[in-house]
């Protein structure tokens, strides 16, 4: 193998111990006898590597897992409830416009109001017996001047005469 | 990692808040640990942490055992890590990599301050595409091998080596930039 090749695999399979063991001792051997593949090793496994083997491990705050649980309780699905379910579903079949509704109600309770206006009020006492002459001047049949002594009976022969 | 049963996933699968907070403390370390080193934010990491564990929250009834659930989580993060770093906004990356070089004490190679380690680190991991990046976090720093890389990832697993051949060759040139800052 030529340094080409070497170098490759020193800046992978050979630095992170992966390599089959008959190609690192192939890869042993060459770097032994080449001066530039041996630093070129050396400068991999310093720059390459090493930091991130005394790079500092950390742990997530407290705080995220609240987060992580709140969100989660926040998701989880509440049992439904029957008889809200089934007053949903009524409300859905009779369904009344609100503005015609609330109309409806005001027109009932002005009838309601005048139906119960009009029992309170009482007739008016009349002394002169005027009202009584005006009803019966509306009345076709009866004449109001039918019970005079000198009349003939008729109002007709009254006018004539 | 804690040993998480077949009966506490069924649990937490059916919605069992105790069992899926088991499984939370359980995993949320590597889970915000690779979202951290891929967003390269911690505010940003604390979202898809959050994002990766309602995922997780919701999926695990459609879980079927034939992976590990820790690789299956892997996969979860990296996928939802990986997608929040291409859509942010990469303009800001430039900038801080001169700061996080140049700034720090400079110290001798064997007494590297945790500090400047984690500088020298989030430089390193800036200088990547998200793809990258979460291969050489998947590596370098959670221990994975190449086919449980390729498993996470849904790639095959040449795809990984690529990727890391690519990032490495990437962080060596990084590396000649920095000594040239510290000279």
């Amino acid at each position: 193998m030529n340094c080409e090749k070497i170098q490759e695999l020193l800046l992978t399979d050979y630095i992170d111990g992966q390599l089959d063991p008959k190609w690192k001792s192939e890869v042993d051997n060459h770097v032994a006898g080449c001066v530039a593949c041996r630093e070129f090793a050396a400068t991999a496994r310093k720059t390459a590597v090493e930091p991130f083997l005394r790079a500092e491990t950390f742990r997530p705050p407290e705080q995220v897992w609240m987060n992580i649980k709140g969100t989660a309780l926040a998701g989880q699905k509440v049992p439904p409830d029957p008889l809200a379910e089934f007053w949903q579903r009524v409300s859905e079949f009779i369904h009344v416009p609100r503005p015609a509704f609330a109309f409806a109600v005001v027109l009932i309770m002005a009838v309601m109001v005048g139906g119960l206006t009009r029992l309170t009020v009482k007739p008016k006492i009349d002394p002169t017996g005027q009202i009584e002459y005006l009803s019966a001047l509306l009345d076709p049949v009866s004449d109001p001047l039918a019970d005079e002594e000198n009349g003939l009976g008729t109002s007709v022969e009254q006018y004539f005469l | 990692m804690q040993d998480i049963t077949d009966e506490i996933i069924v649990k937490a699968a059916g919605g069992d808040l105790e069992a899926f907070e088991f499984i939370y403390r359980a995993t949320s370390g590597f889970v915000y640990n690779v979202a951290f080193r891929v967003v390269n934010n911690r505010q940003d990491a604390e979202e898809v942490t959050q994002e990766v564990f309602l995922t997780v929250y919701n999926k695990l009834n459609s879980f079927r055992f034939q992976s590990s659930l820790k690789t299956w989580i892997y996969r979860v993060t990296a996928n939802a890590a990986i997608n929040y770093a291409k859509r942010v906004s990469k303009d800001h990356k430039h900038m801080e990599l001169d700061e996080q070089i140049t700034a720090g004490p400079q110290e001798a190679n064997d007494n590297i301050s945790k500090e400047h380690n984690e500088k020298v680190v989030t430089a390193l991991l800036d200088s990547l595409n998200p793809d990258q990046r979460a291969c050489v976090v998947l590596r370098s720093i959670e221990g994975l091998s190449y086919q449980e890389i390729a498993d996470a990832l849904g790639i095959n697993i040449n795809t990984v080596r690529s990727r890391l051949k690519r990032a490495r060759e990437t962080l060596l040139s990084m590396r000649d930039e920095v000594m040239t800052n510290e000279l």
